[in-house]
C-alpha cells in the first residue's frame, strides 16, 4: 500500500506542486488520514480556508497554491482537514489553472476512459431507444416492428439465454465448473468459523480455510470471475460476523483487512471483465489473498505473544 | 443529403463502439453554457442527436476529472465509477429542462451533491434535515473507506512512534511543510545531517506501514 505523505517532495515549490495533485487526485482522504497521524491537532486553528487564506482565496482559485505563502502550505499540511474544503473550492470554482494540475492518480485516465465509453453507449441507446422531445419523426413511427431497438434487444437476450444455457449444459459435462456464486469452501464452509476457541487458533483456522482458494486453479474467465466471487463472497460473511473470540480491536482489524482484501477482490474481478488475461488476473487474485493469509497469520501470532507475555 | 444521412447514421451506429463520442471537431474552444445549450435543444433528428452526444462528450472530458475527485473524498472506490456515471446520465437527461442556462460546472455539482444526498436517504430512510451539508459529511459518507483511512491513520502514528524522539520531530517537521534551513536550525543539525536522517527515517516507516498493512 502506498503511503502518500512519504512521496512529498523535498524542494518547497516541487512540494507545493505535489499538494495541488492530490488536491484534484483521487487520493486526497488517504492523505489526509496520514497527515492527521503525522501532525497531532494544533493549538491554534483557522476553522475554515477563507479564514486561512483570507484575500488570497481568490487568487489561490485562479493561479494555485504557489500564489500563497510557504506557511499557508505548512498550514494546511499540519490542519489537513481543511483540505477538503479547499478541494472543493479548486473543484467547483478554481480557474483554467487547474485544468493544467496533474494529478498522482494514476488511474484517473482509464477510469474517465471507461466512463466515457460507457456514458456514449448509454445515451446512445437512449437515443435510439427513447426518442425524446414530443415531435417524434414520422419516418421513425414508420420503422418496421422486427428493426425496433426493444424487439433488437429482447431477441438478443433471447439468443443470449439460449447460448449461455447450451454453454451451461456443454461446460457442466467438461472437468472445469464455473459453479454459481454460492459455496461451501473457504470462509462459506459453515465449519470455517468456530464460534469459541482462543483467538489465535480463531485467526488461524480463518487463514487456514482462505488456503483453500490455492485448491482450484481455474484457467478459463468465467471459472475464475465465479471463484474470485465466491471468495469475495466470504469476506463479506467475515466482515459481516462477530467473530466471539476476538477482542474488540482484533475484529476491528480483522474486519479492516477483510475490506481491503474485498476491494483488491472487487478490482480483480473488474479486470478480468475488462478482458485482461485470466491467468495475469489469477496470479494477482493470489498475490492479494496470500498477502491476506500472511497478515492474519502474523496477527495469531501477535495475539499470541501479548496472551502469553 | 443521402451521403450525410448515411454518415450520420454510421457514426450514431458504430461511433460509440469505437470510442468516438469526443471529436475534435472544432478548434475554438466554446464555453461550456454554449455547449450545454446545444446538448440541451437536441430534437430526435439523427444530426441533433449526434451533434448533442458529441458536445456532451465534450463536456465530459472538461469536467468529468474535476468530478471524479470530488467524488472520490465522499463515495467508496467501489462505487466511484457508477455514481460518476449516474451523474453525467443526469446531466444528459436532465439538461433539455433542468439548466437554466448560466454556470453549467455549478449545476453539474449540485446534481452531484443531490445525488449523494439520495443515496444518503436511501441508505439512512429518516434524514435528519435536508441541508446538504448536513448529509453529506466528506468522510461520514463512506465508512468502510473511512475504516480504512483510519487503520491507515493508526498504523502510520504506531510506526511514528517507534522513531527515536530527534527522528520523529524532523519527520513531523519535514512533512508539515517546514524547510531544511529552519529545521536545521531548531534541531542544531548540518544540513547533510538532517537530509540523512530524514531519508533513514522515512525508509523505517515505509518498511514498518508496509508490515503493519500488508
Amino acid at each position: 500500500m502506498k503511503t502518500h505523505l512519504l512521496e512529498m517532495p523535498d524542494n518547497p515549490a516541487e512540494a507545493t506542486r505535489w499538494l495541488e495533485g492530490h488536491l484534484v487526485g483521487l487520493d486526497l482522504s488517504e492523505l489526509v488520514a496520514e497527515l492527521l497521524a503525522v501532525h497531532p491537532a494544533p493549538q491554534e486553528t483557522a476553522t475554515s480556508v477563507q479564514e486561512l487564506l483570507g484575500d488570497r482565496l481568490d487568487d489561490v482559485l485562479d493561479r494555485g497554491l504557489a500564489d500563497a505563502a510557504p506557511e499557508v502550505v505548512s498550514e494546511l499540511l499540519r490542519q489537513p482537514l481543511l483540505l477538503f474544503e479547499l478541494q472543493e473550492l479548486v473543484l467547483t470554482k478554481g480557474g483554467d489553472y487547474w485544468n493544467r494540475v496533474r494529478t498522482h492518480s494514476k488511474d484517473i485516465e482509464t477510469r474517465l476512459e471507461t466512463g466515457r465509453q460507457r456514458l456514449t453507449a448509454l445515451v446512445t441507446t437512449q437515443s435510439q431507444g427513447k426518442p425524446e422531445g414530443n415531435q417524434a419523426s414520422p419516418k421513425a413511427l414508420l420503422i418496421i416492428w422486427y428493426r425496433r431497438p426493444w424487439f433488437v434487444s429482447l431477441a438478443t437476450a433471447a439468443t443470449m439465454l439460449l447460448a449461455f444455457s447450451v454453454y451451461e449444459a456443454f461446460r457442466a459435462s467438461t472437468t472445469e465448473t464455473a459453479g454459481s456464486v454460492s459455496s461451501t469452501w473457504g470462509w462459506n464452509k459453515p465449519t470455517s468459523r468456530p464460534l469459541d476457541g482462543p483467538a489465535p487458533a480463531y485467526l488461524n483456522r480463518l487463514a487456514e480455510a482462505a488456503e483453500e482458494w490455492f485448491s482450484k486453479r481455474p484457467e478459463k474467465p468465467l471459472a475464475l470471475a465465479t471463484r474470485i466471487a465466491e471468495f469475495r463472497q466470504g469476506c463479506s460473511k467475515l466482515i459481516l460476523s462477530t467473530h466471539e473470540p476476538l477482542s474488540d480491536e482484533d475484529r476491528r482489524w480483522l474486519i479492516v483487512r477483510c475490506r481491503l482484501c474485498a476491494a483488491k477482490l472487487d478490482k480483480h474481478l473488474a479486470a478480468l471483465e475488462a478482458g485482461r488475461g485470466p491467468l495475469q488476473v489469477r496470479d494477482e487474485a493470489d498475490q492479494t489473498i496470500r498477502d491476506l493469509i500472511k497478515a492474519i497469520r502474523a496477527r495469531a501470532e501477535e495475539v499470541t505473544s501479548c496472551t502469553i507475555g | 443529403m443521402a451521403i450525410d444521412f448515411a454518415f450520420l447514421l454510421i457514426r450514431s451506429r458504430f461511433g460509440p463502439r469505437l470510442g468516438v463520442m469526443v471529436t475534435n471537431l472544432d478548434t475554438a474552444p466554446r464555453s461550456d453554457a454554449e455547449m450545454a445549450r446545444i446538448v440541451a435543444s437536441r430534437d430526435s433528428s439523427p444530426k441533433a442527436m449526434i451533434e448533442a452526444q458529441e458536445t456532451l462528450g465534450h463536456l465530459y472530458q472538461r469536467h468529468g476529472s474535476k468530478l471524479l475527485a470530488f467524488l472520490s473524498t465522499r463515495v467508496r472506490r467501489s462505487d466511484l465509477d457508477d455514481i460518476h456515471q449516474e451523474i453525467w446520465s443526469r446531466v444528459w437527461s436532465r439538461l433539455p429542462e433542468g439548466f437554466d442556462g448560466k454556470d453549467f460546472r455549478g449545476w453539474l455539482f449540485k446534481i452531484a451533491r443531490n445525488l449523494l444526498v439520495d443515496r444518503s436517504r436511501k441508505k439512512h430512510p429518516a434524514p435528519l434535515e435536508d441541508h446538504v451539508e448536513n448529509l453529506v459529511d466528506p468522510l461520514g459518507n463512506r465508512p468502510d473507506a473511512r475504516l480504512i483511512d483510519e487503520e491507515r491513520r493508526a498504523a502510520l502514528k504506531r510506526c511514528l512512534e517507534q522513531l527515536d524522539a530527534r527522528s520523529r520531530e524532523l519527520v513531523q517537521r519535514r512533512l508539515g511543510g517546514e524547510d531544511y534551513p529552519a529545521i536545521c536550525q531548531r534541531l542544531g543539525l548540518t544540513s547533510a545531517m538532517a537530509h540523512r536522517i530524514f531519508h533513514e527515517a522515512k525508509n523505517r516507516l515505509k518498511n514498518c506501514l508496509e508490515r503493519a498493512l500488508t
